[in-house]
């Protein structure tokens, strides 16, 4: 976070503009991702917050073109991975580019690794799909990988399975596959929920460093703030499909100004200090395929006015890259 | 005072009465081995000393990483675990030993909401039935006063009476929170126990649910204990923590006193390893090496030594002196 | 999602009201014929005659009237053998899913066993030592369908009782009976409902073998499997005495199967990997 200048001067990497994936259910069209745009910067580590169903999952399944068609299809919107557009490319051509250039360590690592094959063979596998190295290297490769992760001893855990780990070094292993043809763009999804404490913050630490070590950029997708305020320089907060706020970590904890920005802040309880009484957000996340016209955090916001049922409000820029779209801002 | 094992029974400045109270609490499930004639080889010991007190209209809170015993504990209060040795006494009475009719009081004193409001509530029940269920077994009333204690108690959570007609899955998770909250109350119970109430639920939803708990312990003048592994959560709800580590509670003290002057090095590594509430907080870098070690062969000594960054001479050897270092306080460690 | 199967269902339909209403519907006394008109063709071939629709048997019985007979033999075959078979098979999987330990261990190595050997064989076996009659054939019957009852309801109260509702119920105080009762009986309902739909084709099917094998219900009760056992020597020259029952065998079952198929989707798609 200290290098918060430099970056800002580092080259955009990836460039996402008005993506829409649109999902055809029994109930009509789920608007999972309704129009969402952000770039990111070689170096930087951008958070994407919102709670299950605000489509923070869903953009960065879009981003890797793993969305299931059918239901869901990318209607609209660019994804542009150091200026060439994900969104047009064959299924082929996004697989030579999925896991060499852009990564995805996915939530749960019970289930992203297969329990029948052992984890030398696993990390293997994904080295030998993107680069064209002889066998005999491969396995120096993976041990590099493991190494890296910090996992000790890792001469000998290569031939364990997963279930011989424990859930922290799994999620290492999760994150050595991630990493292992070092990409360019590494998203984490919710990367450490399962985990306790501790490891968490281990885990959360070699992120750092690996990110440190090779300029990757990282996006972490995650419904906790703390993760935010340790690791991301910058912070898009989602809610229902759209990019209610953006800006830099600061500004969005200084500053908030979405409603719904500063009710979730408001409403976590904090570890430093006594907190008398929680704000807390009345009624639920909206129902993705019927939503009303207009805001749709209307119903739950504290400054509702007519006009927020009326229409969608545009982005307002507050400072140099923080905005919010509010009609409260106009 | 000092004595080897933690008696995490507050001392300062409290004079409500003792609902519920544990001593010496343990439990250890045997390891088996072998196919045919199966021999007992070890124990884990999941739960290995731990005394506690929890007073009228309090909440005591137990924080620890998966694996430390905090449910286990939880699960012998609720009677759904025989505990291996030390006894649970309620209103001074063991209950060990009580009549049926002391245990079956017992039952209806102590009741409990767990974490997965999806697997907490039968789906082949409506609402009515599963918020009466407690009553119907322990209460003797009638149809209508269960109907209009269902209506009352549905208000009191924050849904309507109308909801009592529904199935569970026509509710959202923060609504079937709810329902099993009013399935707690319905027997008007002392105490409830808590194990991980909000962590399931959705982030704009969980304070919601927190508020509620806090409203509903005023109303009701309900004790609770909370299991959690959420600090910040903890220092929200809680008057008093304990901070288990396998098996055993290393440091208790009241809440504000404990979160402001971490004395454990294990406490002090868990607050350090949470996550901040503001980018400009700085953190301590005491980020703990290697795992918690299994229980079935706990360190010997001081159990946090392998990992504790502060370790002295002692620490491998002997088992740690509890130390009272402000009213209430208690510590067990070396350094102390 | 499956599409509703309605052909089946009209079958079964079909099949259960000849079953109940065989008296009313069938036109002649299915055990007695005249031998004056035995093995009569069905209606629409050369000598037939509308009076017997599906022509005669070798002793002149009307071949109609002993296939609704017949429909209903199988039919109260089934539902006894299944009501005895699914209550042996429901209380015992209980009981070892919810105790587990020995009791567990014994009835399943009960289970075990009975699957290992062929029931035909045990069948007969039985049918041989203690005689025939509709008793003995219903506790054969059960006898071969309550090991998988025993055996799924076992698998469903293992996974429902791990349930946080199961144990909140503990707390509540509520005793083991209510609890089996109201909470855990309910959730396998599903299960049975479906391995019903499935066991009755093969109630069917095996009363049937057992029949045809002479060990099942005793003649003159028309029973599909002896009709075609009946007519399975006079196949080249009244083809249809065997043919007839063996099309209301094969379409029962048929339907029993597809109508059990569309149901397990229905209510349980974990039940897809069962078979």
């Amino acid at each position: 976070m200290s290098t918060n200048s430099t970056i800002k001067d580092n080259p955009v990497v990836l460039q996402v503009e008005g993506l829409k994936t649109y999902f055809e259910t029994r109930w009509g069209t789920v608007k999972a991702v309704d129009g969402v745009s952000f770039d990111l910067r070689k170096g930087e580590t951008l958070g994407i917050v919102g709670e299950s169903g605000s489509g923070k999952s869903v953009t960065m399944l879009s981003v890797m073109r793993l969305i299931p068609s059918p239901p869901g299809q990318i209607v609209e919107g660019r994804v542009l991975l150091e200026g060439q557009d994900l969104v047009d490319l064959s299924e082929k051509e996004m697989g030579a580019i999925r896991g060499s250039q852009i990564a995805l360590i996915i939530q749960d690592p019970m289930t992203s690794l297969n329990p029948v094959f052992s984890i030398g063979n696993q990390v293997g596998e994904a080295i030998k799909i993107h680069q064209d190295i002889p066998k005999r290297t491969v396995l120096q490769q993976v041990l590099d990988v493991l190494r890296k992760v910090n996992i000790p001893a890792a001469d000998t855990r290569v031939r364990d399975y997963p279930h011989q780990m424990s859930g922290g070094m799994r999620q290492r292993v999760v994150g050595a596959i991630g990493i292992s043809c070092e990409p360019m763009v590494l998203i984490a999804d919710e990367p450490t929920t399962s985990l306790d404490v501790t490891i968490q913050a281990q885990y959360l630490k070699l992120l750092k460093e690996l990110q440190e070590a090779s300029d990757i950029a990282l996006i972490f997708i995650t419904h906790d703030f703390g993760i935010v305020a340790k690791m991301c320089d910058r912070v898009a907060v989602m809610y229902a499909g759209k990019i209610v706020e953006m800006g830099d970590v600061r500004d969005i904890f200084n500053n908030p100004s979405h409603p719904y920005t500063e009710a979730l802040l408001s409403s976590v309880p904090k570890l430093e200090e006594d907190v008398d009484r929680l704000y807390s957000i009345e009624g639920q996340p909206p129902t993705l395929h019927d939503l009303p016209p207009g805001c749709p955090f209307a119903p739950r916001c504290q400054y509702v006015r007519d006009k927020c049922s009326q229409s969608y409000p545009p982005q307002f820029n507050l400072t140099d890259g923080h905005y919010a779209a509010c009609w409260r801002l106009e | 005072m000092t004595t080897t094992t933690m008696d995490a029974r507050p001392t300062a400045d409290t004079t409500n009465e003792v609902l519920l109270e544990a001593e010496g609490l343990k439990k250890y499930f045997p390891v088996t081995k072998g196919l045919l004639i199966s021999k007992i080889t070890g124990h884990i010991k999941a739960v290995d000393g731990v005394s506690f007190q929890i007073r009228a209209g309090e909440t005591l809170g137990i924080v620890g990483e998966s694996g430390c015993g905090k449910s286990t504990t939880a699960k012998m209060l609720l009677q759904l675990e025989e505990p291996t040795e030390g006894t649970i006494r309620y209103q001074g009475k063991t209950i060990h030993n009580a009549t049926s009719e002391e245990r079956r009081a017992y039952r209806s004193s102590v009741q409990a909401v767990f974490q997965d409001p999806w697997s907490s509530l039968n789906p082949r029940m409506r609402v009515r039935d599963l918020i009466a269920e407690p009553m119907v077994i322990n209460l003797d009333l009638s149809r209508r006063e269960m109907q209009d204690r269902v209506a009352k108690l549905l208000e009191d959570v924050g849904l309507s009476s109308y909801h009592a007609n529904l199935y569970p899955h026509e509710f959202s998770g923060g609504q079937r929170q709810r329902l099993a909250i009013a399935r707690a109350l319905s027997v008007e119970p002392r105490v409830i126990v808590l194990d991980e109430p909000v962590s399931a639920l959705d982030v704009s939803i969980r304070a919601q649910i927190m508020n509620l708990l806090k409203d509903l312990q005023e109303e009701y003048n309900v004790s609770y204990l909370l299991i959690a592994h959420h600090l910040a959560t903890v220092r929200y709800m809680c008057d008093w923590v304990a901070v288990m580590y396998l098996g055993q509670i290393v440091e208790f003290g009241p809440t504000r006193e404990l979160f402001e002057n971490a004395s454990h090095p294990y406490t002090k590594a868990l607050m350090n390893a949470a996550l901040p509430s503001h980018p400009d907080i700085e953190q301590e870098e005491m980020i703990l090496t290697g795992e918690v070690p299994s229980p079935l062969n706990p360190p010997e000594g001081c159990r946090f030594h392998p990992r504790c960054p502060f370790v002295i001479d002692q620490c491998p050897t002997a088992i740690p002196q509890v130390t009272e270092l402000a009213p209430g306080h208690m510590v067990s460690c070396h350094l102390y | 999602m499956r599409r509703l199967p309605l052909i089946p269902m009209l079958i079964l339909a079909v099949f259960i009201a000849t079953g109940i209403f065989a008296p009313l519907i069938a036109p002649h006394d299915p055990e007695r014929g005249s031998l004056r008109e035995r093995n009569l063709p069905p209606a629409w071939e050369e000598g037939g005659t509308t009076k017997f629709l599906l022509g005669t048997d070798h002793l002149g019985r009307d071949m109609l009237s002993r296939v609704i007979f017949g429909a209903r033999i199988s039919l109260v075959v089934a539902a006894v053998t299944l009501v005895v078979g699914m209550g042996i098979g429901v209380a015992s999987g209980l009981a070892a899913g919810w105790y587990g330990g020995w009791i567990d261990e014994i009835l399943m190595r009960v289970v075990d066993i009975k699957l290992a050997i062929p029931t035909i064989l045990l069948a007969l076996v039985l049918v041989l030592a203690l005689g025939q009659s509709f008793m003995i054939i219903v506790a054969v019957l059960a006898i071969a369908v309550w090991p998988r009852f025993a055996r799924n309801v076992r698998g469903e109260v293992l996974q429902l009782k791990t349930m946080d509702f199961v144990a909140l119920a503990k707390v509540a105080g509520a005793s083991t009976p209510r609890i089996l009762f109201i909470h855990i009986f309910p959730g396998v309902i599903n299960t049975l409902i479906v391995l019903a739909t499935l066991e009755i084709g093969i109630v069917i099917l095996l009363e049937s073998t057992l029949s045809f094998l002479g060990a099942g219900v005793p003649p003159p009760t028309p029973a599909w499997g002896s009709m075609v056992s009946d007519g399975r020597d006079r196949l080249a020259v009244a083809w249809w005495i065997s043919t007839m029952p063996g099309l209301a065998i094969m379409l029962t079952v048929l339907s029993m199967n597809l109508f059990g198929d569309w149901l397990r989707d229905r209510l349980d798609p974990r039940l897809r990997q069962l078979g």
